[in-house]
């Protein structure tokens, strides 16, 4: 078990170091992005008011290149005999539909920068509101996600050092003990009193002044009484309870989910106790974890309902 | 190629990056605690940044294809 809490503390830590590593990639990606989108639209902005000037100034060379022509085409006379005398007009006429397509042109010059400003435009206020979810994601949830993983990597490291302590004291105590015969593993009431006495002592060993064991506190029964508990270890604000429950045998008998639901009510009632520290959390130390996957998974997510943690035993 | 695509680049591989590190942390957490962060955090990574990287995908297409149509 300590080997596996290791691994697992090691990779939290990596997982928040990239948490945080793409937090910041993130952030100069949205960066760089709006600086491209910002210039693109200043350009299109640009474009369009550059076509718009063109589309002007090539209307009033339209409207000069008419009036010569009509200048042109009054310059015509009759002779004494009537016959009248065209003027050549071929050069104004020839001006004047050169003006017209340097007109149309810039007509359509300005309507596809006008239909390419509307498409970015679109496009960029749809990316946005996903830009908008990516940076809220990165920075205030990331934060979240990654106090998240610091609490995780607390707990881990405070209970790795505790299941060590308790381990190393239950085995040199058992084998001490036995030696002297002392202690009789069949006889599982004395074995529950000696594994509780040595994760107590392993605890106060590792956390000297912090850990206290066999706290007397008040607590409230679903009644409104009041009554006394003792609880196993109180560590800080959190209540360290220790069971050495069979929970493969409780499952074979059905006799799981009450063992649970009494653990559930147990330590409900010591967190909320008027005598340990308000919003005290609370760990089920078991002694082994059940054989049975999904007997353990069903333990865990069944305590985990009601935010109570889990740190086997032996594994 | 257009800026914004380097830049959809760079989101891509940080966040290849960062599944690779989710998957290799599952393989060793994996506890009821585990899935209250994949809940509350993770899902959130998973919808929101690939949608942003499509979005963002689609707008160097449409910014490519205005550079190229406007004189």
């Amino acid at each position: 078990m300590p080997v596996a809490r290791v691994q697992t503390i090691s990779t939290l830590g990596d997982l928040k170091s990239a948490l945080s590593r793409f937090g910041g990639q993130a952030q100069s990606v949205l960066l760089a992005a709006a600086m491209e989108i910002q210039r693109t639209l200043d350009w299109l902005q640009e474009r369009v008011a550059y076509w718009q000037c063109e589309v002007e100034h090539r209307q009033r060379e339209v409207e000069r290149a008419q009036a010569a022509l009509a200048v042109c085409e009054r310059s015509g006379y009759r002779d004494r005999d009537g016959h009248y005398y065209q003027p050549d007009c071929s050069a104004q006429r020839h001006a004047v539909a050169q003006a017209q397509a340097r007109l149309a042109e810039a007509k359509v010059e300005l309507a596809k920068a006008r239909y390419w400003l509307g498409q970015v435009q679109q496009a960029a206020a749809k990316y946005g509101l996903h830009a908008d979810r990516l940076k809220e994601l990165t920075t205030s949830r990331n934060e979240k996600a990654q106090a998240f993983l610091i609490n995780v990597l607390a707990e881990l490291e405070r209970y790795l050092a505790a299941e060590m302590a308790a381990g190393s004291a239950v085995v040199s105590g058992l084998v001490n003990r036995m030696a002297r015969g002392t202690v009789d593993l069949s006889r599982g009431a004395e074995w529950g009193k000696f594994a509780h006495g040595a994760y107590e002592e392993a605890l106060e060993e590792a956390f000297p002044g912090q850990a206290r064991s066999e706290v007397r506190v008040r607590v409230t029964l679903p009644d409104g009484t009041q009554k006394e508990g003792r609880v196993d270890s109180l560590l800080g604000g959190t209540v360290i309870d220790y069971k050495t429950h069979n929970l493969d045998q409780l499952n074979q008998d059905g006799r799981l989910q009450r063992a649970l639901d009494e653990i559930k009510s147990q330590v409900r009632a010591y967190c909320t106790s008027p005598d340990t520290p308000p919003g005290a959390t609370a760990v089920v130390l078991f002694e082994f974890p059940p054989a049975d996957p999904a007997c353990r998974q069903f333990v865990e997510e069944y305590l985990a309902a009601d935010n109570i943690q889990i740190s086997w035993g032996a594994e | 190629m257009s800026a914004l695509n380097t830049t959809q680049e760079q989101l891509h591989a940080a966040w290849q990056a960062l599944q690779h590190q989710w998957r290799a942390s599952c393989a060793l957490w994996d506890d009821p605690v585990s899935r209250r962060f994949e809940r509350e955090f993770w899902q959130d990574f998973e919808r929101v940044v690939p949608a942003t990287m499509n979005e963002m995908q689609k707008l160097a297409q449409v910014i490519a294809q205005a550079r190229r149509n406007v004189k």
